[in-house]
């Protein structure tokens, strides 16, 4: 194996490739090799454009909100591709500018949640046994054991109904689990040789955490986070479904299908759109992290 | 002469497909081994020799793993032509393996006394649970080992009880070809001769035949009585144990093998390693495989494959140096 | 092995206080409090507060904790819902029964099927199977719970006609919700099977099992099966533990008035008691799963078996 790996570095400078960025190189040449991994890749940038687009196509008064009664329950046709909801909206209208909504949302939460995890993953893991590393560890253990969703239903219902609250409320209900795996990468990194050496310079203990360190954690952070935006979108429809999340007329997906609920005996086309629109998302980034973390770490695969 | 060769290996192509590559590991291997005998199968690490005892048993890792070409003649049958089912029947009854890390080669959730009944219960030989436990009582004396403790598991034995367990398990069922690879490799070093000797002494008393691969030629000097030396997945020399040590005529690679060990008759400053790696088996040199490393590379090594040559007896060279002679 | 339950039991107690405290600050972040949500907006403000004196809620906030924390610790009292004013752990055990028979449909579906698909896509691993079985789980894993129960609405109940919509009276009402709340830990037990599985045939011992003639079956379910169970068994225990603690979604597109449905209302309605209640409920109940999975482990494992038996003996030696 090793001299496998020796003759391809070699393959490498032949062909010019520049040596600084042979590692980002090398991830990206693995993970395009797994076409799962770049159709979710494909889908997913797919979906970004569509959520940058979408404001310039359309009106959110006009297109999204407006309600035209006459117009209801239209099943799917050409003109209206997913049909009209119960106030005679365009539901693909609607779907195309909810994955503003769902992204938006879903990225913020884990900004929030990945930031605080890290700052308090690598202090514990960092001062593994310390005082600070207890304290910060049992109050995790304390927040994992109440169930994230409802600890998450309990800090809405405490902040108040808003977009910047759900985003809060459900970023500091997944920062538990986010700090104990940045912990964990921490404290594997902690005992390697090039750590030991920067202590052995004499290096301050706050540069060597975030010079050193963090940025060796960087990879299964970003593959967590991947994975951590598509739970969060989960998330946000579910809470939006019963009608904690984001209100009525905002398009988010679980909204709409929390509109659709009450009509599905009859009408059962409208919960159809929604639910793929949000399934599609999910599995995009889902397949998006998958093949990172194989391609970041060739030998964890099966 | 023929019928009494237990095993006749012929033409052996074997090859891994990886997700990258295909990896040539075994090409254009020819052995055999007379009933009784002890071959020792010497290379360095990658050459080969674990997957030759691999394909003789049809272990090799499914799917990956396959054998593209040759004949394994076995007590006069053809292994690679047999059914799954007559294959299994042969693996430890007939032909036994010893891996090379007793540490791992044991299951940790059973106990040694099920492992080593395990094959004997498979192969029908004996009939009751009273008798196979009778059985596993005694190879555990005959290893060494006291009898109560077969209701031990793996992780209560140290690692040369292991090897011995491991032994006890490869030869309950008398098996007329032993496979063992690299057996003392992962044994403290006062431990390898135990080892060793329990193995050698077993061979005599049951009259196995024996293929024992190793990189240590100390060991093939002790124990084995012809030697077959293996470079790039063919063997590139072979003979008796007095054609390998004292005989004349060499292959380059083994006189660079033997240079690289430390010799106490012989006074030398330093010991002479062998130019150059051992080629990447997914992108194998053309001609002779050893060329690149050769000293004594010519024209003709680049470009055809050497050819066996018989310089006497059991004793062949794989060598273009040797062709006019 | 009994100080080893007591200790784990023990260490239980500071997660205990803390998740009271966490969710007690929760709860008093907003104005307004139980008395005026329970009495509406036209109640009389001497109504109000009439009932605010009986609930106890006057006070500062570290009084009413301090006070409700005294009461646990004291007499054991876990104050009684302001809602229907009966002790908590009634109202809890009422909603309780609910939530067992769908954790428990939804544990069976998604342990037994989960570990039956992992080992067959384990065992064909890269064939057509083991792709179909990868791609169920992938969508399984991508779709949201609360989407598939309503899909499944719609097939069995709206189209099909077979399945109840929605509550809890028969064994048929809890089919679909049980399906519905497997989804997830299905895709989770098959990846986890499928890993492990894979994982152990790579062993050495495995090679050496096949070498020694022993059967493909037998290689499988008792060489690799016995090694691979212990992370299933682990996620099979966590996934028991999540699912007692009530599927707060399932439960409300389902109708089940179980212990999510009684959580969520209770928060809405800041029913405090009931809610921590639930939540220490919850998590003594899954620390006891945990706690029940490690000594099963020692079944399974030998090695883990002789850490027992030391600490057993350990204990004999400092009692004599």
């Amino acid at each position: 194996m090793a001299e496998i790996s020796l003759n391809k570095n070699k393959i490498d400078e032949s062909t010019g490739e520049v040596k600084r960025r042979g590692q980002i190189a090398s991830i990206w040449f693995r993970f395009k090799k797994n076409k799962l991994a770049l159709a979710g890749l494909i889908i997913f940038v797919a979906l970004v454009i569509i959520a940058f687009i979408s404001p310039l196509i359309l009106d959110y008064e006009t297109d999204i909100i407006t309600q035209e009664i006459s117009n209801r329950f239209q099943g799917p046709s050409l003109e209206h591709l997913f049909g009209t909801d119960q106030f005679g909206r365009d539901i693909f209208k609607r779907i195309l500018w909810g994955s503003r909504t769902s992204m938006f949302v879903g990225i913020g939460v884990v900004a929030i949640s990945l930031g605080g995890g890290a700052i308090i993953g690598s202090i514990s893991g960092y001062y593994e046994g310390s005082v600070a590393d207890n304290v910060l560890m049992r109050l995790c253990d304390m927040f994992l054991a109440i169930p994230g969703t409802l600890l998450a239903i309990a800090l809405v219902s405490a902040f108040g109904n808003s977009i910047p609250n759900l985003m809060l409320a459900l970023g500091i209900s997944t920062m538990p689990k986010m700090s104990r795996i940045v912990r964990s990468s921490v404290l594997s990194l902690k005992n390697q040789e090039f750590v030991e050496a920067a202590i052995s310079c004499g290096t301050s203990d706050a540069r060597i955490m975030f010079r050193h360190i963090l940025p060796n954690a960087v990879g299964p952070m970003i593959v967590e986070g991947t994975l951590s935006v598509a739970r969060s979108i989960i998330s946000i429809a579910s809470m939006s479904f019963i009608g904690l999340g984001i209100q009525p007329p905002n398009p988010e997906w679980g909204a709409m299908l929390s509109e659709a609920k009450t009509q599905m005996i009859n009408y059962p086309y409208l919960v159809y759109a929604p639910g793929f629109a949000i399934v599609l998302t999910v599995m995009s980034l889902t397949l998006i992290g998958d093949g990172l973390r194989d391609a970041l770490d060739p030998k964890m695969k099966n | 002469m023929d019928d009494e060769k237990l095993l006749d290996i012929r033409g052996l192509y074997t090859q891994y497909d990886t997700d990258d590559d295909v990896v040539y590991a075994v090409n254009n291997l020819s052995l055999s081994l007379s009933k009784g005998r002890t071959l020792g199968l010497v290379g360095e690490t990658g050459a080969g020799k674990t997957t030759t005892c691999l394909s003789i048993l049809r272990l090799l890792p499914d799917k990956i793993g396959k054998i593209t070409a040759g004949e394994i003649y076995f007590d006069g049958k053809n292994l690679i032509d047999l059914h799954e089912e007559d294959m299994r029947q042969i693996r430890g009854n007939d032909i036994a393996m010893i891996f090379q890390d007793p540490l791992s080669s044991l299951n940790p959730v059973y106990t040694v006394g099920m492992q080593i009944g395990e094959a004997l219960k498979y192969h029908g030989i004996y009939k009751n649970e009273k008798e196979i436990d009778k059985r596993v009582e005694e190879m555990l004396e005959l290893v060494g080992l006291p009898k109560e403790r077969k209701n031990d598991y793996p992780h209560q034995f140290s690692g040369g009880m292991k090897q011995r367990v491991v032994i006890a398990m490869a030869l309950a069922c008398e098996p007329k070809l032993l496979l063992a690879d690299e057996p003392t490799t992962a044994l403290d070093v006062t431990i390898q001769a135990q080892v060793l000797k329990l193995m050698n002494d077993l061979k005599e008393h049951l009259n196995t035949s024996m293929i024992l691969v190793t990189h240590d030629l100390g060991i093939v000097a002790e124990t084995c009585e012809d030697v077959a030396v293996m470079y790039a997945g063919s063997i590139i020399e072979k003979g008796s144990a007095e054609d390998i040590f004292n005989g004349e005529n060499h292959h380059p690679y083994t006189v660079g093998l033997f240079a690289s060990i430390p010799n106490l008759k012989v006074k030398t400053r330093r010991l002479k390693p062998i130019d150059g790696l051992m080629p990447d088996p997914a992108n194998l040199p053309k001609g002779c495989t050893f060329s690149p490393r050769c000293p004594h590379c010519m024209d003709i090594c680049k470009t055809e494959e050497p050819p066996c040559v018989m310089m006497g007896g059991e004793h062949m060279i794989k060598c273009h140096l040797f062709t006019s002679k | 092995m009994v100080k080893f339950i007591i200790k784990r039991l023990l260490m239980l107690i500071p997660v205990l206080l803390g998740i009271s405290f966490i969710l007690f600050s929760i709860m008093n972040l907003t104005p307004g409090d139980a008395a005026t949500l329970l009495l509406g907006d036209s109640a009389t403000p001497e109504a109000v507060e009439t009932l605010r004196q009986q609930l106890g809620l006057n006070g500062g906030f570290f009084e009413r904790y301090f006070n409700y924390i005294g009461n646990i610790i004291l007499h054991g009292d876990f104050g009684f819902s302001y809602r229907t004013k009966n002790p908590v752990f009634d109202e809890i055990f009422i909603r309780f029964s609910y939530t067992v028979r769908l954790a428990f449909t939804a544990i069976a579906i998604s342990s037994i099927l989960g570990v039956l698909l992992g080992i067959v896509s384990a065992i064909k691993q890269y064939s057509k199977t083991d792709n179909i079985i990868t791609a169920i789980t992938l969508i399984l894993t991508s779709m949201p719970d609360f989407w598939l129960g309503l899909m499944l609405i719609i097939l069995f109940s709206v189209k099909l006609g077979v399945l109840p919509i929605s509550g809890a009276t028969s064994w048929q009402h809890f089919i679909l919700p049980g399906f519905t709340a497997a989804a997830n830990y299905l895709a989770n037990t098959i990846r986890m099977s499928r890993s492990s599985m894979l994982e152990v045939s790579r062993m050495d011992y495995i090679r050496t099992a096949r070498a020694k003639g022993v059967p493909e079956r037998d290689v499988i379910f008792k060489h690799i099966f016995k090694n691979a169970l212990m992370p299933i068994v682990t996620l099979v225990g966590v996934n028991m533990g999540w699912q007692l603690g009530g599927t707060i979604i399932i439960e409300q597109v389902f109708g089940i008035p179980g212990i999510g449905s009684l959580m969520i209302q209770s928060i809405r309605l800041k029913d405090v008691p009931i809610v921590i209640g639930c939540v220490m409920f919850i998590a003594t109940l899954s620390s006891i799963i945990n706690l029940a999975t490690d000594i099963l482990y020692a079944y399974i494992d030998p090695r883990l078996r002789a850490k027992f038996v030391t600490t057993k003996k350990k204990a004999v030696k400092s009692n004599g």
